[in-house]
Order: C-alpha cells, then sequence, then structure tokens
C-alpha cells in the first residue's frame, strides 16, 4: 500500500464533492427542516419533499447565495442567470423519481463553472513539510452545481441478503447539496487528502456547511492511468478512506495493465470494510439520465455583478485572504500564520483577542507556543479537565487572557516564565491575571540584601565568572538563571539584573 | 425503434411491465407515433443549433425567491397539518423493495 | 321539481347574498340534479355531498350574522380529479391512484373555498389528462350529454359534461393542449385556458407541465368572470405563477365597443374544419362585422411541425412527470416485500392504462441519448417559432379566431383504436398550450343532426380580458341557452 507514484504513470484524479448545506433552516425545495438529523424516521417531510402528486418544488434564494459563496471561494465564474434540470432515474430513495439539479450540456445551467484552486495560496500545506513542492498543480473547477439530496434506505438486519424489504426515510430528501466537481488536475493521492482538508477548512470559514456532521461532506473520485480508461470510485464515507481507495486503484490498474489487461470504464463502489473497491454494476446498465430542463422552477436572474458584490459584502473572509493578511499586515511568520488560518476556530480566537490587545505577533506567539500546547497536553492526558478550543471560544475571557498575557510580556513588567505560571493559574482557576501578577508580585524577593548575598556566593564559588563579566555580558544572564534556580522564579529579574552588575563590578 | 424487441428494452427502461399479448400492439402504435413525429425531420430550417435548448421557461429573479425561513411555505395551523399515510411503514420507516 | 338547477351561478349567488335562497336549499337541489343526472353522463368520480351540505350551512349561517361572503358564495364547483382537495381521493382516473387520497388543498381549491364557492365533488376525465375523449377513465367513458352514444370530447370531459347537463353551474379542468377547450367545444359550454403562469398549478397532477394550466368551465361568461378571478393570481407555492395586473370584469357593450378590436381570422384553419363548422365559424364571423372591429384575413406559418412538436414535449414531459408513481410511498394496496427493486416497480406501474404506457415509452425515447436533438430539442425550436409567429400576429392584432375543434363530437369507441388520427385533431387546440397565451372556446352553434361546436379565440399572454370582452359579446348576439331544456 506504500506506493508512491510517479509521474510516469500519467496519474489524472479528478474529484466530485458533494456538501450538503447545513446551515441552511429549511430544505432546498420546501420549508422542512435542513438539519435532518435527530429525527424520527419520515418526521422532517412534507408533500413537496416527498414527492406527493401535484406539489412544486419552491426554490430557497439562500441555497443561491450560500452556493454562490462556494463559487466565490474557488473562483468560480457565476452566470447571469442560472436554471435548473431533471436528472431522471428510478431508484427507491428519490421521491420523484428523479432528481432536480444543474446541468451544463446545453446552456451553462450550473452556479459555477471554470474555477480554479491554487495550492500555492492554500493555508494547510505548510504543516505536512513533505508536501511542499514547487511544482504543485492548479486544480481547475469544473463546475459548481446546486441539487436535492436522495432519502436514505436501510436494512433492519445487516446483511442484505437476508432482509426482504428495505427501510426508507426521506428526511434527508430535498436537503440542498453543493456539488463541486474538479478536472483530472491531481496527480497525486496526498494532494487529494490536502485538498479536502481546505475545502473542509472553507466551508468552515464561509459558514455554509458544519462538515463535521456525518456524511455533510461526500466525495467521488476518479482515476486513471497514462491516459487509459477512467475508473469512478463512489461511496467513499469517510474523507480518511478516499486517499486509500486512490492508492487500492492505482494498484489495482497498474496491476491490470502488468498483464496487458486493458482497463475498463467503470464504476466502483468502496468496500469500507474490506479496504478495497469493487465492480458496481455492468456496463449495460450505465444510466441514461434523460436531462431536460425543469419546468416548474423559472430561470433565476440572479443580477450579475450587484449580487456578486452583495454576496462579498456578506461573505466571511477565506482562508487564504487570512493567511495573506497575517503574513503581509502583521508580520507573523508563515509558518505560524498558517497554523492560525488552518482552523477556523483558532483563528477567530485569535481574531477576537487581537480586539483587546492589537499586538498580533505575540498574540500568535501566546496562542501558538502557550494554548495550543496546553491543548495538545490536554488531549493526552486521560484524567484532567479537558480544554477544548470550543469552550475557550465560547466566553470573552481566554480571549482576554491570551490578550492580557501579550500584553505583561511586550511591556516586560514580567518575565516569560514568569508570565506562564500566571497563564497557568488563570487558566485554572479563573483568574484575573492581574491580580495574579499583583499577588505574585508581594511574594517576590526584593529584598536586595538577600539576592546580594547569593550573588556573592555564586561569585565565590566560581570565581572565573566575574573575569568573564567584563568581556562577556552574557554571563550576567548567566548567573541571573542560577539566581532565579535557586530563588524558583521569585526574585525580580530587572531588580536581580542590576543587582548582579553592581555587585560584579564593585567586587573587581 | 418499434420492433417488438426495442418496446420490451424501453419497458425495462422506463419500469413499465407490458404484458405480452399487448407488446404487438404496442409496437405498432409506438410506430405510428414515431411515423407522426418524423415530420420534425422536414423542419430544417438553418438557423438552430440542436445542442440548445431553447425552451419557453419564464425568468425570474432571485429577490422573488422564497426566503429560508421554517414556516413560510406551510403556514402552522391545525387545519393544514400534514397527515400522511404512507402505504406500508414499519416504525416510522416506509417500507420499500430490496435494492 | 325545482328547475333552479338551470340558473346561472351569477343569479344563484346574488339570490344566496340576499338571502331569497339559502345555500342548503340549492346545494340540495343540486344534488337532486347529479344523482339523477350523471346515472347516464358518468361525469362524477366521486361526490362530495355530505361535506357540501355542511358547508352550505356555514355559509348559510354567516349571510345570517350579516357577515361578509365571497365571489362564489354558496356555488357548488366540480373539480377535474387531477386537482388535489384534501381528504378526497384524486385518482385522475387511474388504476395506480385508485386509493390515493390528497393530503392537502391544490392552491386554487383554497381559493374557492375562501370565496365561498363549495366543493361538490371530483370529475372524471382520461386517464392523467392524456387523451381527448374521456373514454380512456377505469370509471368508463363520459358521454356527450347532446347524446349519450357520442364522445364529451377531453379530457376534462367531466367537467364539461357536468356544467353542459345542468348539473352544475361552474366547474375546473386542466388545459394541456385542448383539454379544457375540446370538450367546452363537444359539449356546448364555455372553458377558458389562461395564460400560463396565471393560474397557479400548486396541486394540479403534473401531466405536462411546462404547457398546462387549470381553468373554469362554465355556460356562461358571466359565471367564467368570478370563478377565473378567484382562481387567478400569483402564488407561493408554485414558482411559475406571476403577478397579475389587474382582476377581470364584465364590460358594458359600449364600453366593449369603446376600443377598436382588431381581430385576426385564421381562414385557412376554419376551411379545413368539417363543413357544417367551417359554415357555422364564417356565419357568426359575418355577424362580428356589424361591430366597429377591424377584421382581417391572417395565417400562421410551420403548423405542420406543431402537432408533432407538441406531442414530443409532452409526452417527455409526461415520462418524468408520472415517474414518481412506484407505489411505495402512496398509491394503490400492494406490498413491496420480497421484491426487487426493478421488479416491484415493472410490477407496480403496470396499472398504468395502455395509453398512458404509450406516452411514458415515447417520452423516454424521445429524450434518451442520441435522440435528444432529433426530438425534444427540435421540437422545442418549433416551439419557439410558433411564439413567434403568435407575437408578429398581436402586433397586428388583438384577437385570433378559428374553431376550437376541426370535427364535430363522434362516437364512443369510434376513433380510439388510432391515436395518431385524434392526435392531429388537437391541432387548433395545442397552439395555445404550445405558446403559453390564453384561449377561450364558447359555443358557436350546433349541426344539423344537433351536436354542438365552439369557436376559439387566442389572444396575447395576460390578455385574457379581451376573450372576455368578446365572449360577452358573442353571448349577446347568440344566446343558445334555449338549447339546454332538451338536456
Amino acid at each position: 500500500m506504500n506506493t508512491k507514484p510517479v509521474n510516469e504513470d500519467l496519474l489524472k484524479i479528478g474529484l466530485e464533492i458533494h456538501c450538503q448545506l447545513t446551515n441552511l433552516n429549511t430544505k432546498l425545495f420546501c420549508d422542512c427542516l435542513c438539519n435532518y438529523r435527530n429525527h424520527l424516521p419520515n418526521e422532517n417531510t412534507c408533500p413537496i419533499c416527498l414527492g406527493l402528486p401535484g406539489s412544486l418544488p419552491l426554490l430557497n434564494k439562500r441555497a443561491i447565495e450560500f452556493a454562490a459563496m462556494i463559487c466565490l471561494a474557488f473562483k468560480c465564474k457565476i452566470p447571469e442567470r442560472i436554471s435548473f434540470y431533471r436528472k431522471n432515474y428510478f431508484y427507491p430513495d428519490l421521491p420523484k423519481n428523479f432528481q432536480i439539479t444543474q446541468y451544463n450540456s446545453y446552456e451553462t445551467s450550473s452556479i459555477g463553472y471554470n474555477g480554479l484552486y491554487d495550492f500555492a495560496n492554500d493555508s494547510s500545506h505548510g504543516k505536512d513539510k513533505s508536501n511542499i513542492n514547487n511544482n504543485k498543480p492548479t486544480i481547475r473547477i469544473t463546475r459548481i452545481q446546486l441539487e436535492e439530496d436522495p432519502g436514505k434506505v436501510t436494512y433492519e438486519e445487516d446483511k442484505s441478503s437476508v432482509n426482504n424489504y428495505t427501510l426508507i426515510d426521506y428526511n434527508r430528501a430535498g436537503v440542498p447539496l453543493v456539488e463541486i466537481v474538479t478536472e483530472p488536475d491531481f496527480s497525486n493521492p496526498s494532494d487529494v487528502r490536502i485538498f479536502l482538508n481546505e475545502i473542509i477548512n472553507i466551508f468552515e470559514y464561509i459558514g455554509v456547511c458544519d462538515p463535521t456532521l456525518e456524511g455533510s461532506v461526500r466525495c467521488d473520485v476518479n482515476v486513471s492511468l497514462r491516459n487509459g480508461k477512467k475508473v469512478e470510485i463512489k461511496n467513499i464515507s469517510s474523507f480518511k478512506d478516499v486517499e486509500k481507495s486512490i492508492l487500492y486503484e492505482i494498484t489495482r490498474q497498474k496491476t491490470l495493465i502488468m498483464h496487458d489487461i486493458a482497463v475498463q470504464s467503470e464504476t466502483r463502489h468502496w468496500d469500507e470494510k474490506r479496504k478495497i473497491t469493487i465492480p458496481a454494476r455492468s456496463k449495460e446498465e450505465e444510466e441514461d439520465y434523460k436531462y431536460f430542463p425543469e419546468p416548474d422552477i423559472p430561470k433565476i436572474n440572479l443580477g450579475g455583478e450587484l449580487f456578486i458584490s452583495r454576496l462579498k459584502s456578506i461573505m466571511h473572509e477565506l482562508p487564504a485572504e487570512r493567511l495573506n493578511r497575517y503574513t503581509n499586515l502583521f508580520g507573523i511568520t508563515d509558518h505560524s500564520a498558517r497554523i492560525l488560518v488552518n482552523s477556523k476556530r483558532i483563528s477567530d480566537f485569535f481574531e477576537e483577542s487581537l480586539k483587546f490587545y492589537q499586538s498580533p505577533v505575540e498574540v500568535s506567539n501566546w496562542i501558538i507556543n502557550e494554548m495550543l500546547t496546553k491543548l495538545n497536553e490536554s488531549e493526552k492526558h486521560e484524567n484532567i479537565d479537558k480544554i477544548s478550543i470550543e469552550k475557550l471560544s465560547s466566553s470573552s475571557f481566554y480571549p482576554k487572557l491570551i490578550a492580557t498575557m501579550a500584553r505583561l510580556v511586550d511591556e516586560k513588567s514580567i518575565n516569560r516564565s514568569k508570565a506562564r505560571e500566571i497563564f497557568d493559574i488563570s487558566l485554572r482557576t479563573g483568574e484575573d491575571p492581574l491580580e495574579i501578577a499583583k499577588k505574585l508580585d508581594i511574594n517576590k524577593i526584593s529584598d536586595t540584601e538577600q539576592i546580594i548575598v547569593l550573588i556573592k556566593k555564586i561569585a565565590e564559588d566560581q570565581p572565573h565568572l566575574s573575569e568573564q563579566a567584563k568581556n562577556n555580558p552574557n554571563v550576567y544572564n548567566f548567573i541571573l538563571g542560577l539566581i532565579m534556580k535557586e530563588t524558583k522564579g521569585k526574585a525580580d529579574p530587572k531588580v536581580t539584573l542590576e543587582l548582579i552588575r553592581e555587585t560584579l563590578n564593585t567586587s573587581s | 425503434m418499434s420492433t417488438e424487441d426495442d418496446v420490451k428494452k424501453l419497458c425495462d427502461l422506463s419500469k413499465l411491465e407490458i404484458p405480452d399479448e399487448m407488446i404487438m400492439e404496442t409496437a405498432k402504435k409506438v410506430k405510428d407515433v414515431l411515423g407522426l413525429f418524423s415530420k420534425l425531420d422536414e423542419f430544417t430550417n438553418s438557423d438552430f443549433d440542436l445542442n440548445t435548448v431553447n425552451d419557453l421557461r419564464i425568468e425570474k429573479s432571485i429577490d422573488s425567491l422564497r426566503a429560508d425561513t421554517l414556516f413560510s411555505v406551510h403556514v402552522d395551523n391545525k387545519d393544514n397539518k400534514f397527515d400522511f399515510k404512507p402505504l406500508n411503514s414499519k416504525n416510522g420507516f416506509i417500507i420499500g423493495p430490496r435494492i | 321539481m325545482s328547475q333552479l338547477f338551470r340558473e346561472p351561478a351569477n343569479v344563484i349567488i346574488n339570490r344566496i347574498k340576499r338571502g331569497e335562497l339559502t345555500a342548503e336549499e340549492y346545494i340540495s337541489v343540486i344534488i337532486d340534479r347529479i344523482n339523477n343526472m350523471d346515472t347516464k353522463i358518468n361525469s362524477f368520480i366521486t361526490k362530495n355531498f355530505e361535506n357540501a351540505i355542511k358547508r352550505s350551512r356555514e355559509i348559510d349561517k354567516k349571510i345570517q350574522k350579516g357577515e361578509k361572503t365571497g365571489v362564489l358564495t354558496g356555488i357548488p364547483v366540480g373539480i377535474k380529479d387531477n386537482i388535489s382537495v384534501k381528504g378526497l381521493k384524486n385518482t385522475c382516473a387511474s388504476r395506480m391512484l385508485s386509493n390515493y387520497i390528497s393530503t392537502y388543498d391544490a392552491t386554487v381549491i383554497e381559493h374557492i373555498k375562501s370565496e365561498d364557492g363549495i366543493i361538490i365533488g371530483k370529475l372524471n376525465m382520461d386517464e392523467f389528462g392524456m387523451g381527448s375523449t374521456s373514454e380512456l377513465s377505469p370509471y368508463g367513458p363520459v358521454r356527450n350529454p347532446w347524446n349519450h352514444e357520442y364522445v364529451a370530447g377531453g379530457s376534462s370531459g367531466g367537467s364539461a359534461a357536468a356544467v353542459s347537463s345542468l348539473q352544475i353551474p361552474i366547474s375546473l379542468g386542466s388545459d394541456t393542449g385542448g383539454s379544457i377547450r375540446c370538450p367546452a367545444s363537444f359539449c356546448s359550454v364555455i372553458g377558458l385556458k389562461p395564460t400560463y403562469g396565471s393560474v397557479s398549478r400548486n396541486g394540479l397532477i403534473s401531466y405536462s407541465n411546462s404547457m398546462e394550466q387549470i381553468g373554469p368551465i362554465a355556460r356562461t361568461i358571466f359565471d367564467i368572470v368570478p370563478i377565473l378571478n378567484t382562481i387567478s393570481g400569483e402564488d407561493r407555492m408554485d414558482n411559475t405563477t406571476v403577478v397579475l395586473k389587474s382582476q377581470y370584469r364584465i364590460k358594458s357593450l359600449e364600453e366593449i365597443l369603446s376600443s377598436k378590436l382588431r381581430i385576426g381570422i385564421l381562414s385557412e384553419l376554419i376551411e379545413t374544419s368539417e363543413a357544417q363548422i367551417m359554415n357555422g365559424i364564417q356565419e357568426k364571423i359575418k355577424v362580428l362585422e356589424k361591430f366597429p372591429f377591424d377584421l382581417e384575413d391572417t395565417r400562421l406559418g410551420i403548423l405542420d411541425f406543431a402537432v408533432a412538436a407538441y406531442y414530443i414535449i409532452a409526452m417527455a414531459e409526461a415520462s418524468s412527470n408520472l415517474s414518481r408513481f412506484d407505489n411505495i410511498r402512496y398509491g394503490y394496496y400492494s406490498n413491496p416485500e420480497g421484491y426487487d427493486w426493478r421488479s416491484y416497480f415493472a410490477k407496480s406501474r403496470s396499472l398504468f392504462g395502455d395509453e398512458v404506457k404509450r406516452r411514458i415509452l415515447l417520452g423516454s425515447y424521445v429524450l434518451s441519448a442520441g435522440y435528444f436533438g432529433k426530438y425534444y430539442a427540435k421540437a422545442q425550436i418549433v416551439r419557439s417559432r410558433i411564439r413567434n409567429e403568435f407575437e408578429k400576429l398581436f402586433m397586428k392584432y388583438d384577437v385570433l379566431i378559428l374553431p376550437t375543434m376541426p370535427v364535430l363530437p363522434f362516437k364512443l369507441g369510434e376513433r380510439i383504436s388510432n391515436p395518431v388520427d385524434l392526435y392531429n385533431l388537437d391541432l387548433f387546440t395545442i397552439l395555445a398550450n404550445l405558446t403559453g397565451f390564453p384561449a377561450i372556446s364558447i359555443p358557436a352553434g350546433f349541426s344539423q343532426e344537433g351536436f354542438p361546436f365552439g369557436i376559439q379565440f387566442i389572444a396575447n399572454a395576460f390578455d385574457e380580458q379581451k376573450l372576455i370582452d368578446l365572449a360577452v359579446l358573442f353571448e349577446k348576439e347568440f344566446d343558445y341557452k334555449e338549447r339546454f331544456e332538451s338536456i
């Protein structure tokens, strides 16, 4: 499974990503809840989404706007007007036995077309150093279309062969789906993984879809080798398996080629349990979808530039835009900026903290070096109270805390290790860091006599230090370190440093 | 299209069952209608493109569409409560054939 | 026995509103009439008498309390059985839906109810509206009230025959390619197909949804106007409806004649009709000459392709619209247990009638890869061309005149075995559906044998008022009311 495909295989991978617009209130064509999860079966249905005779689709305006935002995120062109088509096929999960979708063969019907995704600007690849590579492909987005999700068919028993019937739940039927279709521009399965992560990140940024909901983002893959026939892989239930399925398919196709067997153009299903692809249906059964324009929905005039500029004005900043702002405007290092931008929650936390103290570099240091480290530690330890980014984002206390820490350090009223200590206490007790600092100040050894005793003791123990200090000011810091260790950090570093200088100078 | 085999194949694709004794008649009538349709072969006016669909759907502004709000369509009144009893159901699920 | 059933709705409404007649009295007269008549005509599939009486009592109470009542106060309206009425069976005259009960009211039904009209029952038709004789119904054919051995026309045959046979004053039909106007012509009543998009289709079971509209049938234009106003207008439940400028009304003769209507006469089409129809219509047009109208002969091109284009589009859409009937969620009683889904679908769907099955087969054929351009796309081009031709004519004329049907009613069973012959009879009516323009059929006389025929007016989009104006004139000139005595 560790096949590292090289370019001579002319590996071409294309994706079809389906994303539910979970953040809408209602379905695509009726006012049933878009959030169909946690309902009793068929409870979230009405004449429209059950396809009862005589019901007509009533298009959801905001679904078009959400889909258009996704188009903007992928630099797609958005046409003046969009329209809908019927994709005709029979299946028990389809209430009308056709799906209302968009189709570009006879006109530009889809909400977006001719988009691009550029790896150079993506926010995630810095994380995975092995993938930094200057000839990353640009991925062309063929089209982005809006369509309806079908219902769900389940079996009572696990083994399908013993079931005499199926159980159908149409609660999901009519949930708005956006399908993103790419050209076969991927030449590397790991790029696919990065791309999918980035897509999820973008969805979170523009707030159209909650990718953590099960089944909200799905992906079909097509793979071809050496300009051979294209094989589609469907039914990949998790993103983690996408890369695995591609690797399996590469191996399978290579084996065929090795034995001089031609690769067939076909649709295969990913078998989640066995981690292999299996043929979906025979070629004779390849469907003819008999697309034609949906008469029940007028052509929708979007309103041109005005529509797009209005959308842009209400649309959340994209990760790439944030990355750019962080590095260029804030002067945060590319590495740090990527860590922030890679997760909308962390990045939002950062933005929130800045409201309390406008010092982006120091604030980002606190988030990345202190807060995230704490989070990681808490992940590892079962027994301690878990801190999560969700919890930290839930009140303004934590962003304010980070901001205060950054300010304390910036203004040099406190040293970093002391600051860490204050941060720890505050995180644990919820106490105001300034209060903690004050309390700690009281305990601070400001008794200069006691410190001078210590300095003298060190100078006596290691007489060469006084000599070296004349040429190398770093020695003062070294001594400071020893004293801090001795006093368990209670000595005031500023005062101490001054005392060290004085003491060593007078003694010589 | 119009032989009995064609009709059988088309029935299969359209998920229709036509009894054997009706196949011949169906094939004949289908053939007659296709004869009527072939009238369009004579329509050869130059300036059209069969790869486009020039239908008469009206155009509406996006602003005319339904807002994404609950109960915008089905007003929540007792009289209008959706009371649907599916043909065959079990624990709220609708029973379907094997797939 | 009371002769109230002979009165038009507008007369009854006034009497009920003035308290001279109760809605309950009137509805019981109507129920008696239906019980006596319909055994011969077979226009009803479902009768809603109990609810109708209940409703009439509620209306009477409103009137007693002095509350305002609607424009259809106390009027029983018959509904074609492809329009949803909550709680009533909605069969579409198909065995596929023999047990299907609507869970909601069509928008037009909501409007009728809120105008205090009474839903009296569901009317017979050709299965799913696919036919022009109303013979293709598992409930038996609708019979022509003027001769029970003859067809009533279709597909809204029950709607036209029930009105024509004085069972009810007003009904609703649906018109996909003439389904209101053809039976109106065959039964000597007025039938109007509104402009596409002016009446909500919500609750109308789709056959060919880019062409069909719900429309009214009545014996006088004075009854068409209130029902048309009731059902017309933009509907949030149908995205293809549009806002209408104003309500329709009956104008005075002076007002109608004050604007000089420009009328185009499609002589070619009149001349290709049966001789008695040709003569009858030419006679009627002569009478129009005494009015200050601009009358002019005119013609339409590319008519040769209209029937083919119409049926290609209608069948294509039908094949898709009827896919949903798979007998999983609703339909007639059957159990999918033990079946593979493909065989269950095929078995369930075998209950469609033969004509419907053929249209589904042909419809999916013309949409299939490789034939789409040859049939469907080309048909749409023809459709646009026809629309363009009409638009050009409407720059010159306000209204076009032509026969509704080229033939008189024919015997039951006479033409049923030759679908293409029947399709070709639709040429005059499908034009309004292909283009979306409004059209009305009004009674134009009777043949020597006593069979009625209709004259048809077509106007530009949303120009229904002009059709109404002309119909008012016609009704003043030629009143066939006395003819109904024979029914």
